[in-house]
């Protein structure tokens, strides 16, 4: 028995919930047979019901593959919807070849069907459009969840970098000295960068020299076994934030760096007295050889002169300052250097130095300022001059870049003053800085970087453009003084080697 | 048998046709190959008809007699010491040499040795050769008791003669042909029964698909020669009978009449019940929601109060399908072949 429309066995009688695939394209088939066997002749009517046969048998063996993996319990009511609109659907996809007249292709399209067919058909119809719709949905899906994680991540980010940067907070205000709350040092540090006060100092007078030392009238005593001349100073005025330099070469002392040795430091107790005594000459040995500082207090107070005042120490190497109206470049020619017999490693003050050396210090200052009328806001550490000029990092040496008692010393706190390294030559501080000033950071650094950002918005030229102008001016300004002291016979020691290790001592 | 049309020009002898080339026009042949008659249906809608009796007479060669017969243009074959006359023009023949039929109860005659080749020479004397491969769609019984090994035996002599014409040749079931040829306006969806000479075909068609096909071997032959021997009358005057006078919707009026009443009766009761039994059986017939047509055809149909008869058995107790309408084919004798027809002009593109 040829059976072309069943692929399933329907007992007579039995009836089951959802008609089985062969009643359903009898069901597809019979509307368009109708309006086919009507307009035409038997045997193409007969043809249309074969090729119509053959064809939503050969599309039941295809979804039947598709249809497997649905669950059983499924499957029924899936067959019927799925089924019905494609047999719909394949069935009007090909009845082309039989609407050979205008009132048949009428007829045949205008086939009552069911509405789930009808719906299937006409998403079928317009299947590239809706499929060019999910390519669009999607892509905004794409672009909104990727917009979404942006959004969220940059969210977090800014919540992170809140929450760390209060803990990680690598700008501290170093207030003069660590001086604590209630000394007379400590009212000072209360005041702004912009507005120091006067600080001048009281006037000294020497009592008496001899062969071996110096007395003032501040008691301040200097010694002078370790005097050595080197080269005389030559230097040329800059105008704050100017470019050229003006007048002639000048020789006097503009001002005081402070330095520590880093030298070798033994606890300061009575049981180390030869220790500390032994290692305090090495120390004068050594910079007395290289001229590196024109005074040193050691530990027990005692200040030695080293070189000259009139005459070029090598203690500040590549180095910038400035006051309210000049800067200063390379200020081995323009500052002296005052060495504390001590390491920037050693942690609080008190560590770092003994009361002796403050005394001593305060009194040697005194007598500087007043016999060269050095003015307080010439008077700061290395730790705030000293810069890298290849990258422009200022901190390049970083003795005294916190902790330096200027109360203690009669001066104010140049840690809240913006160092005209970072301010007028854009210098910067990179992570090797922090990571060197254990992210401390003092507040003028701070502001010296934020006026500096400023400068760079109204100066129209990008930060990196400017700072390579700065550093050239730098160059040209150091080198200009370096030509002149060269022409007038000073020699040149390689600055950038002083200070720059650990070995002071033997 | 009557002949339906006779195109003009036919000529007689072996394995030659005359036939004008118009059926070839269209691609496509149906061939009814009856026990009684066979039947070709060709045209642009299957309209034409060529029709030959199935059945031949043995002659003894002599010069005269073939002189004579072309002479008068006379389908016969030689083979040996014989002169075989086939067609109808054996019918001629008949009242001096008994008759002898190629085929018996629808497939060939086992026990005649001249079956195939006059078979195949009454097909080529109705069917042109083809031309261009062209497809033609033959007839054959449905299965039935008896019948399924001379079933096979019977299609593949018929495709090979075919073939050999230069056709492409399908088999058809008769009952099938019946569905195509009458039922376009019910989607091919119902009944068609073929009440031939040697057997009745039935096939129970849904949208062109045959869900249900069967055959009973008894027709119109089992009828006269029933008959004959009940009345003892030849089956020459039975068939004549048959075919003038017979009226089953009333009484008989004789002996004969009274015969033919009980075995028609017979044949259909039987096929009613034959039917009626299969369609019980039948595990996959679709569910049908509504009622289906029945037509019936062949020659066995012709007589007056045949539908009626049928009718009245089909009614007479309950039948398995709904039937909206029980007829008579519009040509009983040429329904197959043309339902063979459409099924070939179906199938060329």
């Amino acid at each position: 028995m040829v059976d072309r429309m069943t692929s399933t066995v329907v007992k007579r009688g039995e009836h089951s919930r959802r008609p089985d695939p062969s009643t359903l394209r009898a069901r597809a088939i019979e509307p368009y047979i109708k309006v086919v066997s009507k307009s035409s002749r038997a045997d193409i009517s007969l043809r249309f019901l074969q090729d119509m046969h053959m064809l939503l048998e050969t599309r039941h063996s295809q979804l039947a593959q598709s249809f497997r993996y649905i669950p059983r319990p499924l499957r029924g009511w899936i067959d019927e919807l799925i089924l019905t609109g494609e047999y719909h659907r394949s069935i009007q996809q090909n009845m082309g070849p039989y609407q050979v007249t205008p009132v048949l292709r009428k007829a045949l399209t205008e086939v009552p069907i069911p509405f789930w067919a009808s719906l299937y058909c006409q998403l079928y119809r317009t299947r590239h459009a809706i499929y060019a719709l999910g390519v669009v949905l999607a892509g905004l899906m794409i672009f909104a969840t990727y917009s979404l994680a942006s959004w969220s991540a940059r969210r977090v980010n800014s919540y992170l970098t809140q929450k760390y940067q209060r803990y990680r907070a690598p700008i501290i205000v170093t207030t003069a000295g660590q001086a604590s709350a209630g000394t007379p040092a400590a009212g000072f540090a209360e005041s702004g960068a912009k507005y120091l006060p006067g600080y001048k100092p009281e006037q000294v007078w020497q009592v008496e020299a001899t062969g071996d030392y110096e007395r003032y009238s501040n008691g301040a005593r200097i010694l002078k076994r370790y005097e050595t001349d080197n080269r005389p100073r030559g230097y040329f005025l800059i105008p704050r934030g100017g470019e050229t330099m003006t007048g002639p070469l000048r020789r006097e002392v503009v001002g005081i760096v402070y330095h520590t040795s880093e030298s070798d430091i033994v606890p300061f107790v009575s049981a180390n007295n030869q220790s500390i005594q032994y290692r305090s000459k090495g120390l004068l040995d050594y910079v007395r050889r290289n001229k590196s500082y024109n005074y040193v207090i050691d530990r027990f107070g005692e200040i030695y002169r080293i070189v000259r005042d009139d005459h070029t120490a090598f203690h500040a190497g590549h180095s910038i300052w400035g006051d309210e109206r000049y800067s200063y470049v390379g200020l081995n020619e323009s500052f002296i250097g005052i060495c504390f017999e001590s390491t920037s490693t050693a942690g609080t003050l008190a560590e770092t130095l003994t009361e002796a050396q403050i005394v001593s210090g305060r009194a040697l200052t005194n007598v500087l300022r007043s016999r060269y009328s050095i003015e307080d806001a010439n008077c700061t550490t290395h730790g705030l001059v000293s810069i890298n000029p290849d990258r422009m990092v200022v901190a390049y040496h970083y003795d005294w870049v916190r902790n330096f008692p200027f109360e203690a010393m009669g001066l104010s706190d140049k840690y809240k003053v913006p160092p005209p390294n970072m301010l007028d030559y854009g210098c910067v501080y990179d992570e090797e800085t922090l990571e060197k000033l254990e992210n401390v950071l003092w507040e003028g650094a701070v502001t010296a970087e934020q006026e500096f950002r400023r400068r760079v918005e109204r100066s129209r030229i990008g930060a990196d453009s400017l700072r390579l102008k700065l550093r050239d001016r730098y160059y040209a300004q150091l080198n200009r003084s370096r030509q002149q002291n060269a022409a007038g016979g000073g020699s040149e020691v390689d600055q950038n080697t002083q200070l720059s290790t650990a070995e002071k001592q033997h | 048998m009557e002949e339906i049309i006779k195109v003009p020009g036919v000529m007689g002898g072996p394995g030659v046709s005359g036939l004008e080339l118009e059926s070839t026009e269209y691609g496509a042949v149906g061939l009814d190959v009856g026990t009684s008659r066979i039947v070709l249906s060709s045209g642009s809608n299957g309209h034409k008809s060529l029709s030959q009796l199935n059945a031949f007479v043995e002659l003894p060669y002599s010069k005269m007699t073939e002189a004579s017969l072309n002479q008068n243009k006379v389908l016969y074959r030689r083979s040996g010491k014989f002169i075989y006359i086939y067609g109808n023009d054996a019918e001629k023949f008949a009242t001096a040499f008994a008759p002898r039929r190629p085929m018996q109860y629808g497939v060939l005659n086992p026990q005649e040795p001249m079956g195939q080749e006059i078979i195949q020479s009454i097909i080529e004397s109705i069917v042109p050769a083809a031309r261009r491969n062209e497809l033609i769609c033959f007839s054959v019984p449905g299965k039935g008791i008896g019948a399924d090994a001379n079933l096979v035996y019977h299609e593949g002599v018929l495709k090979r003669i075919l073939q050999s014409m230069g056709y492409e040749a399908k088999a058809v079931n008769e009952g099938l042909a019946v569905v195509f040829a009458e039922l376009q306006n019910e989607n091919f969806t119902g009944i068609g029964i073929s009440c031939g000479g040697g057997m009745c075909n039935v096939c129970v068609s849904f949208l062109s698909v045959p869900m249900l096909t069967f055959s009973i071997p008894v027709g119109g032959d089992y009828i006269d020669n029933s008959v004959a021997e009940v009345v003892d009358e030849p089956v020459t005057q039975v068939r004549l009978a048959k075919e003038q006078n017979l009226d089953l919707s009333r009484s008989p009026r004789d002996k004969i009449s009274g015969a033919l009443h009980i075995y028609y009766e017979e044949v259909l009761n039987r096929l009613v019940d034959k039917l009626r039994e299969e369609l019980e059986s039948a595990r996959n017939l679709p569910k049908m929601d509504r009622s289906i047509p029945i037509v019936l055809s062949g020659g066995t149909a012709k007589p007056r109060g045949f539908l009626q008869k049928f009718e009245g058995i089909l009614k007479s107790s309950e039948f398995p399908v709904p039937i909206s309408e029980v007829r008579l084919a519009a040509d009983p004798l040429t329904a197959t072949a043309r339902g063979c027809y459409i099924a070939a002009m179906s199938e060329v593109r």
